[in-house]
This record gives structure tokens, sequence and C-alpha cells, in this order.
């Protein structure tokens, strides 16, 4: 019965740490990330490479996050604030973009780097031994969600932002300056993605493809979970992941995969808008009460 | 206050407003009137920035503010209610008036109670979503968060449409009554002629982008002679 809960923390943490920069720009700005996979493995490379130069692992993480970050702030200042309103270029230009990424890093860095190994060890269950390190990574998704959720109800940033997202029109009339939310977006995104390599980093190999890994699975999560970055995230990364979990234990990793892929399909087919879209006409039909 | 010289404007290669030139003093309220497509919503998006002008000029205060953005003109004590009212559905009516604030350029009094004095409903249902409001309620939720701003100048894009009839005399009364109370000037596009007689000191009519009329004091409360420049 543990490894059911085991498996589910586990897929539940991946999706959401590896959806959260991806979910968080398209929701915001319709702007589709393609090189969010290579966001990502940007943040696993540089952690790696300061967790080797003997910087604490921690700290690493944090700063392979920031890294990232400013690194999607100058890709916005350069390529994506001239496509905000044309969200299909936007595709082919942040396409590019992974191109670029992918093959820079295998010739700069060739094309594996060695590893670091899974750190805290193990704990013992029923005679199987977990990974205490995949634990503690479910417990920072359920943080980032919790950080997410307070960010977007309760700042002004996060007001702001969802106005932003509802109506950018009426937004700037009311004096909110829209470009600099997107760019700040994009920032916080890519920020996301560079935290999701960096703590995942140390359990796997780095090589310069390995974002893909994240990129398909996460943009079922956003397909599956609609707009609107908080509650499609949270949802639909719940539920995923307790297919994910339940399939990879009884068939196996490959029908996980698959599972996936045929519930996005179908969510595609009922809710064209993902748990979002359900969601939100919920609650307007909560009408006056 | 404002000052619009030459003004044209339109989406794209096509222009739709063809020098527009008019001015108004502190504290009136001008209206702009005209038939479906004559080009008033074009005129107000340019005044507020959401349409770049072609060319011609936009004076405000003693500012040319004709190549500024939204919303740098907001946070100049430019409120704007949009077209449709323009609320955020998903936010609640406390946050949708909590948006208006931004453009209170002036740091005075930014509670919401002054929304919820004009309009005592918007109090009772403030945690509902604005996107379950009625036409008329939403209406009232648009103009209040731009209350909520102090504005300077307000200006109202069509705020009679989707809502009753009759609420539309009263919405004609609340914007005569802010712009007493506030000393605030209001340009009103408006097709709704109680609404326009209710409120407005001085109309500018609209025909295919171009002003074709100058309407004041009598002339307004002269049913035939406004009709005339609103029926097909």
């Amino acid at each position: 019965m543990f490894s059911y809960l085991y498996q589910f923390l586990d897929s539940f943490s991946f999706l959401v740490l590896a959806v959260s920069g991806l979910s968080i720009i398209f929701g915001m700005m319709g702007i589709i990330n393609l090189a969010h996979g290579e966001f990502i493995m940007l943040g696993a490379y540089a952690m790696t490479i300061m967790a080797k130069a003997s910087v604490p692992l921690p700290l690493a993480i944090i700063l392979a996050a920031l890294l990232v970050g400013l690194f999607g702030f100058v890709v916005d200042k350069l390529v994506v604030c001239r496509l905000y309103d044309r969200p299909v270029d936007s595709v082919v230009a942040t396409w590019g973009i992974s191109l670029l990424l992918r093959q820079g890093i295998l010739i700069l860095l060739g094309p594996s780097l060695p590893g670091l190994t899974t750190p805290m060890g193990t704990f013992m269950v029923g005679g199987t031994s977990y990974s205490i390190y995949r634990m503690v990574l479910a417990l920072i998704a359920v943080v980032l969600l919790v950080l997410m959720y307070w960010l977007f109800m309760h700042t002004r940033f996060g007001l702001h932002s969802r106005a932003t997202m509802q109506n950018s029109a009426t937004a700037q009339a009311m004096g909110v300056n829209t470009a600099q939310m997107y760019s700040l977006t994009f920032t916080i995104g890519s920020a996301l993605a560079g935290l999701c390599g960096a703590l995942y980093g140390p359990t796997m190999t780095i090589t310069p493809t390995m974002g893909q890994a994240f990129q398909n699975d996460s943009f079922v999560t956003v397909i599956v979970g609609g707009a609107n970055p908080l509650i499609g995230t949270a949802l639909s990364g719940t539920v995923l992941g307790v297919i994910q979990s339940v399939l990879n234990i009884t068939m196996g990793t490959f029908f996980g995969k698959m599972g996936l892929l045929i519930v996005a399909i179908i969510v595609i087919r009922v809710l064209p808008k993902g748990f979002s879209g359900l969601v939100e006409s919920y609650m307007m039909k909560r009408k006056n009460r | 206050m404002l000052k619009v010289e030459n003004l044209s404007s339109g989406y794209g290669t096509i222009t739709i407003l063809r020098d527009v030139s008019f001015e108004m003093k502190q504290g009136e309220i001008v209206a702009i009137i005209g038939r479906n497509g004559v080009g008033k919503s074009t005129l107000i998006k340019s005044l507020i920035g959401l349409i770049r002008p072609k060319s011609g000029k936009v004076v405000y205060g003693d500012r040319d503010i004709t190549r500024m953005k939204p919303y740098e003109r907001a946070r100049l004590g430019i409120g704007y209610v949009p077209q449709g009212h323009g609320v955020f559905p998903l936010l609640t009516v406390r946050e949708n008036l909590k948006m208006g604030e931004m453009i209170n350029a002036s740091g005075k009094d930014k509670s919401l109670e002054i929304a919820y004095d004009y309009f005592p409903r918007l109090h009772e249902r403030r945690e509902q979503k604005a996107g379950t409001l009625s036409g008329g309620e939403q209406a009232m939720l648009s103009i209040a968060r731009t209350l909520i701003g102090r504005p300077k100048l307000m200006m109202l894009d069509e705020p009679s449409e989707g809502i009753q009839p009759n609420l539309a005399f009263q919405i004609g009364e609340i914007v005569k009554k802010c712009s007493s109370d506030m000393g605030i000037s209001v340009i009103i596009s408006e097709q709704h002629i109680g609404l326009i007689q209710t409120c407005a000191q001085k109309c500018y009519a609209l025909d295919k982008g171009i002003v074709v009329g100058e309407l004041a004091g009598e002339e307004i409360q002269d049913y035939n002679c406004i009709k005339r420049y609103l029926t097909v």
C-alpha cells in the first residue's frame, strides 16, 4: 500500500514541479513555451556544475533557479516580448530557442555530464527501500503549490496578473503595465523551470536532451489542467499522478506514460478547457448565494 | 482640461476617425453621440490609448498624451469604463474594485467605501464573482471601479449597452452626481437619448468618423434635434 502512495507522490511532484513554470506562462500570456524542457535542462546543468564546484546542494538549487530565471528574462526581452500578441509565432520562436539550447549545450559540454548521486539515502517500509530525497521533492511540490496560491490570491501582483489574464486591455486602462507583468511572468515561469531541473538533477543523467522527458509530461499536464495555473496544476497533477502511479505499478512505466497521453486525448475531447474550464464554469453557476 | 486636435485613428490600415477636434472644460459632461459604427468607441479607445492615433494630437491638462501607453494615461487620472462594462468576470466584486485603486494618482482616500456609498448593492455582493452579476450590476461595478481611482476625467463607452432601459436613466443620474460631487469631467459615448438628456451638457455628434454636429443646453433637451443624429 505504501508503494502506491510513494509512487503517487513521486508522479505528483514530478508533474507539479515540471508543469508550474509552463502553466504560469501559458495561463497568463497564452504563450506556449516550447523551450520549457530546455529551461529545465539548463537548471539541471547549472545546479550540477555548481554542486561539483562544491557549492552546497540547496544553495546550488536555488542559484540555478535564479540563473534560469535571469536567462528567461533575457530571452523575453530579446525575443518573446515581440510576440506577446502572436501566440502561434511564439511557438516557432521558442522551438528555435529550444533547438539552439540543446545543440549549444551539446557542443559546449558534450553529450552528457557525470551526474551527482541522489542525496539523503533511503528509508525502509515493509522490506522495500524508498528514496528520502523523492519524498522531500513531494514536500517541495506541495509547498510550491501553496506559495503559488498565496502569490496569485493574496498579493497585488496576483490580483493584477489575474486581471491581466482575464482582460488585458481593461487591465491596462486600470493602470496595469501589462508588458511589465508579462516580462515578470516569463521570468518567474523560467525560474520555476530552472528549479525543477535543479531539483531533479541529482536523480538523473544530465544530458542536453533530458528536458524532453519533462516537456512531454508537462504539456500533458497543462492540457489536462487548462489555462488556470493554480487550479489546473493542482488538479491535473493529482489526477494524472493517481493514474500514472497505478499504471506504473500494475503494468509498468511504459503504460504509465501511455496512460497520460490517452487521458490527455480524452480530456481534450470532453473538456476542451481542461479542469480550469470545468471549475470556472462551476464558480459562475454558483450564483446569487 | 482635454483638447483633441485633428485626431485620425483606426484599426490597421482602416481609418475610422477623420480629423476629429473638440475641447472640454474641467467638470464638464460631454456626450459623444451617433449610431452604431460611426466611431464613438474608436474615439474613446484612442483617448485612453488602446488604439494608437494615426495623426493628430490629444492634450490632457497641459501634457501631450498622444503617444502615451494606456496605463500611463490611467495613472494621470483618466478613468475608463469600457464598452460591455469590462468587469473581470472571475474576480470578486471586491477584487474588481481593488483594481480601480491603481489609477489613483493623487493618493486621495482609496477606500472602497466611496463605491459602496454610491452603489450599496455592490457591498451586498462584494464576495461574489463579477461574472455572476446582472448587466445593470456589472455596469455599476464598472463605474464604481473607475470612481475608486478618483479620476479627474472619466470616460464611459456606451454604459447603457446590455442593461434594462430604466436603469440607463439611473446611470445618467449617477454620472451627473459623481461629476458634481467630485468635480470629475466626463466623456460619455451613448445612443440612449434619455441617458444623454439626463446628464450631458454638451454633445458632439459623429457620423462616419467625422464630427457632424455640436449641441448644447436647450438643443440637447430637444428630442427631435438630438434624434436625427441617432436614427438611421
